[in-house]
């Protein structure tokens, strides 16, 4: 019945599966004084897990192999920025990230909706423990709260929209069997219901209220595992949906979608006083730029839209290990206790610098070749391409959102480069360790890489075919 | 192989980040000068090449960049170009021996000036509008790291305006230049060559039809103008769009009336350096942009609007004038009289004669040298005095005779008098508005009202701040120009009495791309 990817013993998720057992098991049985050995226990892990989703194609979707591939490296990349024991109860951290990571790509590979409900479940249990990992933190406690229960509910209306999906076609798979002619009313409300959830990890506008408050309450590395793997895997399931059941409309939906994330979220950036809520919000807006991409599908959309993911991931990551490193020890995100970063850790400021100007899209930086490629896509007017009015006024919407939302940006860049510190600057952060170098200089080449190399999209495109 | 246009851009870039990575101050503001003067160099030698190939663009390039896009990194000027790099690399010359003892974080200061070249030379020798949009974009960062962390008490709220400001005007140029790509075939456009694209390909006489591939060169997409003129986007002429996209970018950047808000507040709150590099290249990019993307590429929308541009350099004309008669900070008339006198560039072009275009261009040139020369001479008094209220001054000739004559040259110099280099460009522009017929001639009648109106506001602030009595004896122990500043004086003062006396050179060498332009534009017809 189910007519999805077969899960055998060489599978990404099997890999993940066992490594997120050991590193449990190892965080039980060894001394404190070999803790360390579960943290690169856990690095190994996403290593192999990402070398095998690289060779082991998803059945029924190229776009799902490049995808899976890169939810994995980020949560790799994420364990690798913080191995220093210590800090917190290590082993549950990793055991966290390494479930987003089997979360991600039980998504990303997903052919059926409960598969999918799945893979979202899992993605969603560890980032509520993750946003609420400062327990006695109170914006972390409001965090995990808000989390635990919109996710609840997005949870439970996807559930409700499968159920009604299966009632009325007697199917669970993607394809639905392909009913022959235009959708019916009551299927297309049930599909709605049912990708709700998507809409949730993808922090669309109208299911982007919790993202705000759990970016500024989960600690800066937590976010940028629960951030990024989410929306790669829910855009490789969104692809797959909207390949597997072409419905008419679709890019008005996802278009109208977008405009509204896009407008939503670069204002309400623009009065935050928060680093990390600046981030969620331009979040927001990205996913909205991405559902922009998805509704070009089909065409070369597939290789814009992995390119994006590509580009947001490497500039959004880095951004978060910088604010990780340079935020003060009560894991406060304001503005304010930004102020002087520049005099106290000029390389992670300047790192800090490119990434940001990479999310405002600026040239020549990854964001601005991705946005570059979804406006191209956008406007294409090639043979077979029908006129899409709601496209190209989403089109608008994202450069009318760019200085804007550049302008948020600048905010945080205000905060850490020319605000002066203030008198007492001997504030503590993190001495930045070699792993979270060695990640800031992966996600640094790969924001000027890929903003560079502009031939990216047509390359990724092909093998995302 | 790199060639001498590409050495532009990539060495100053290169040596950015030695400047920055290297220790020692000293080094790096070497560096910086090296940049300076190579630019100056190969600008010299590009502005030779031009005067022996009229029209033509010389020092051609072209390495690949993306075959999914045609977009490569193509390099060329012609004599606008030329002369435009010249003066880029002239102005951070000057403005590096300006700052020459700059103390605080200098390697991040040369670095950063260095970064603001290397994007101002790309802007200039760029013959791909893809790589022309990226230069425009990278001398933001600079620009808004320069002013918000060495500017004066607002300094973050001048850099934070400037960035965003010139952001919003130039996205819709990105909108453009993907819309462009996406309304052109895929296999290429077939189009008839005549004189102006011959000399534009640097094709031979006999080259009658030409193969036009999909892509980003410049003047393709000009040889191409009519291929949008019939597209639409939702309901507009691309052209239309385009049109006005390109003049939003530009206008910001000039900044024409009423566009320039972003001006005073990132003039009075930029360290002098800055201030003299954006009031000698920064304002310069947004005409060469109206000469080099609007014009070429919508010639229909630029004959049909051109009396709009026209106004509006007007408007720009007496409103900055009349705005800087007001002023009581030195920076702030300086800035306001830089408004005024961008304007004459924008009539010029508007005018649509060929006095008038190589009026607009020589005056964007000249005013580089008169403007950079007037910052310069405000930010001596400030060093000395820490404020810049014209009031606050008052018979400085006395202690500082050296300083009184440069502000007499530079402010004669503002107000077009003959003989100096302000004059042929005014000149050359009002000529041009009295010729183009119409109502132009009325165009050209107020703008020369603002002529007196300069004279007045810059020979009063030199009454006021160098002649009568010493207003404040605590100025008499102010040191004259010392040798550094003279420095950095010397070659704008040489270039100012040079082309004011002898301004036939220049001008030819202008004129010809000029003539090239005007024939494309007035040949296009819808």
């Amino acid at each position: 019945m189910i007519a999805g990817t077969p899960f055998t013993l060489g599978s990404p998720e099997t890999c993940l599966g066992v490594g997120l057992l050991a590193v449990l098991l190892a965080d039980m049985v060894l001394a404190r004084t070999h803790q360390q050995l579960t943290a690169w226990l856990a690095v190994l892990t996403a290593a192999v897990a990402m070398a095998i989703a690289w060779h082991t194609p998803v059945a029924g979707l190229p776009f799902g192999t490049p995808a899976r591939t890169a939810a994995i490296a980020i949560i790799g990349l994420v364990l690798l920025a913080n191995t220093r024991v210590g800090e917190q109860d290590h082993g549950a951290w990793s055991t966290n990230v390494l479930a987003i990571g089997l979360g991600a790509s039980l998504t990303a590979s997903a052919a059926d909706f409960v598969t999918l409900w799945l893979g979202l479940e899992l993605m969603s249990l560890p980032g509520y423990v993750l946003a609420g990992w400062r327990a006695r933190d109170r914006r972390a406690a409001e965090a995990g709260m808000k989390y635990v229960l919109f996710g609840g509910v997005a949870s439970a209306l996807t559930l409700f929209g499968i159920s009604h999906l299966y009632g009325l076609t007697g199917q669970l798979d993607f394809g639905l069997a392909a009913p022959a002619g235009p959708l019916s009313p009551t299927l297309v409300a049930a599909l709605c219901l049912s990708t709700i959830g998507l809409g949730y990890k993808l922090t669309v506008v109208p299911f982007h209220f919790y993202a705000p408050d759990v970016y500024q309450g989960a600690p800066a590395i937590a976010v940028a595992a629960v951030s990024i793997a989410p929306k790669i895997a829910a855009m490789a399931a969104v692809v797959r949906l909207l390949t597997n059941l072409p419905f008419a409309g679709a890019d008005l939906a996802l278009a109208g979608l977008a405009i509204v994330s896009l407008g939503i979220a670069c204002f309400t950036a623009l009065v935050q006083h928060d680093a990390r809520r600046i981030l969620a919000f331009s979040g927001i807006g990205h996913a909205g730029a991405l559902l922009l991409a998805a509704a070009c599908l089909p065409g070369q959309a597939l290789g814009a839209t992995l390119h994006y993911l590509l580009a947001y991931g490497a500039a959004n990551l880095g951004a978060f290990v910088c604010l990780w490193l340079l935020e003060p020890k009560n894991g406060s995100g304001a503005l304010a206790d930004l102020a002087g970063a520049w005099t106290r850790r000029p390389g992670i400021t300047a790192l800090l610098s490119l990434f940001l100007l990479s999310l405002a899209g600026l040239p020549p930086l990854a964001g601005f070749l991705a946005k570059w490629n979804v406006l191209a896509m956008a406007l294409q007017r090639d043979a077979g391409v029908a006129d899409r009015p709601w496209v190209t006024w989403g089109a608008v919407a994202l450069l009318l959102s760019t200085p804007i939302a550049a302008w948020a940006y600048l905010q945080i860049l205000r905060a850490a480069v020319l605000a002066l510190p203030p008198p007492e600057t001997t504030r503590e952060s993190r001495r930045p360790d070699a792993g979270a170098m060695a990640v800031l200089a992966i996600c640094a080449a790969a924001t000027l890489g890929l903003g560079l190399w502009f031939d990216a999209a047509s390359t990724l495109d092909a093998m995302a075919r | 192989m790199i060639g001498l246009l590409a050495l532009t851009v990539l060495g100053p870039l290169l040596l950015a980040v030695l400047a920055w990575l290297l220790p020692g101050e000293r080094l790096a503001r070497h560096l910086c000068l090296l940049g300076a003067l190579l630019t100056f160099g190969i600008g010299g030698h590009a502005l030779l090449q031009c005067a022996a190939h009229p029209g033509a663009f010389v020092l051609q390039e072209q390495h690949p960049w993306s075959q999914a896009f045609g977009i490569g990194f193509a390099f060329g000027v012609d004599g606008i170009g030329a002369a435009m790099l010249l003066l880029s690399g002239l102005i951070t010359a000057v403005a590096t021996i300006l700052a020459w003892h700059q103390q605080d974080r200098s390697r991040l200061w040369h670095a950063l000036v260095l970064l603001l070249l290397a994007g101002m030379n790309g802007v200039f020798t760029a013959l791909d509008l893809v790589l022309f949009y990226v230069c425009w974009e990278v001398v933001l960062l600079p620009m808004l790291l320069l002013i918000g962390i060495w500017g004066g008490e607002q300094r973050r709220y001048a850099a934070i305006k400037f960035f965003v400001y010139t952001l919003a005007g130039s996205v819709g140029m990105l909108f453009l230049i993907v819309a462009l790509w996406a309304n052109t075939e895929p296999a290429g456009q077939q189009i008839a060559l005549d004189v102006t694209a011959r000399t534009w390909l640097s094709l031979p006489a006999d080259a009658l039809q030409m193969t036009l591939p999909r892509g980003f060169d410049l003047r393709h997409l000009a040889l191409q103008w009519h291929v949008w003129h019939q597209q639409t986007l939702l309901g507009v002429p691309l052209s239309t769009f385009g049109f006005w996209a390109v003049m939003l970018a530009c206008l910001v950047k000039v900044p024409a009336v009423p566009l320039h808000t972003w001006l005073p507040h990132a003039h009075v709150q930029a360290p002098t350096a800055i201030s003299v590099l954006l009031a000698g290249v920064l304002l310069k990019l947004g005409v060469y942009g109206l000469y080099r993307i609007a014009w070429p590429l919508f010639p229909v929308e630029a004959a049909a609007f051109a009396p709009t541009l026209g106004w509006i350099g007007v408007a720009g004309i007496l409103w900055g004038a009349l705005v800087a008669l007001g002023q009581t900070d030195l920076k702030r008339l300086v800035a306001y009289s830089s408004v005024s006198h961008m304007g004459f560039c924008l009539l010029g072009l508007a005018a649509g004669t060929v006095a008038g275009a190589t009026g607009g261009i020589v005056q964007a040139f000249t005013h580089g040298l008169s403007s950079a020369l007037l910052f310069l001479l405000v930010g001596v008094l400030y060093d000395r005095a820490h404020h810049r209220r014209i009031d606050g001054f008052g018979g400085l000739a006395r202690p500082m005779p050296k300083f009184a004559w440069l502000l007499l040259l530079a402010a004669l110099a503002g107000a077009g008098l003959p003989g100096l280099a302000g004059f042929p460009g005014e000149f050359l522009v009002l000529t041009g508005a009295f010729t183009a017929g119409g109502r132009w001639p009325w165009l050209g009648l107020l703008a020369t009202g603002s002529v007196v109106l300069s004279a007045a506001y810059l020979l009063w602030t030199q009454m006021r701040v160098a002649y009568g009595p010493l207003r404040h004896p605590e100025h008499q122990d102010f040191a004259d120009c010392d040798a550094r500043e003279r420095l950095a004086a010397a070659p704008l003062v040489l270039l100012l009495l040079v082309i004011g006396i002898w301004p036939g050179p220049l001008v030819d060498v202008l004129r010809a791309p000029c003539e090239l332009l005007l024939h494309h534009v007035q040949g296009a017809r819808p």
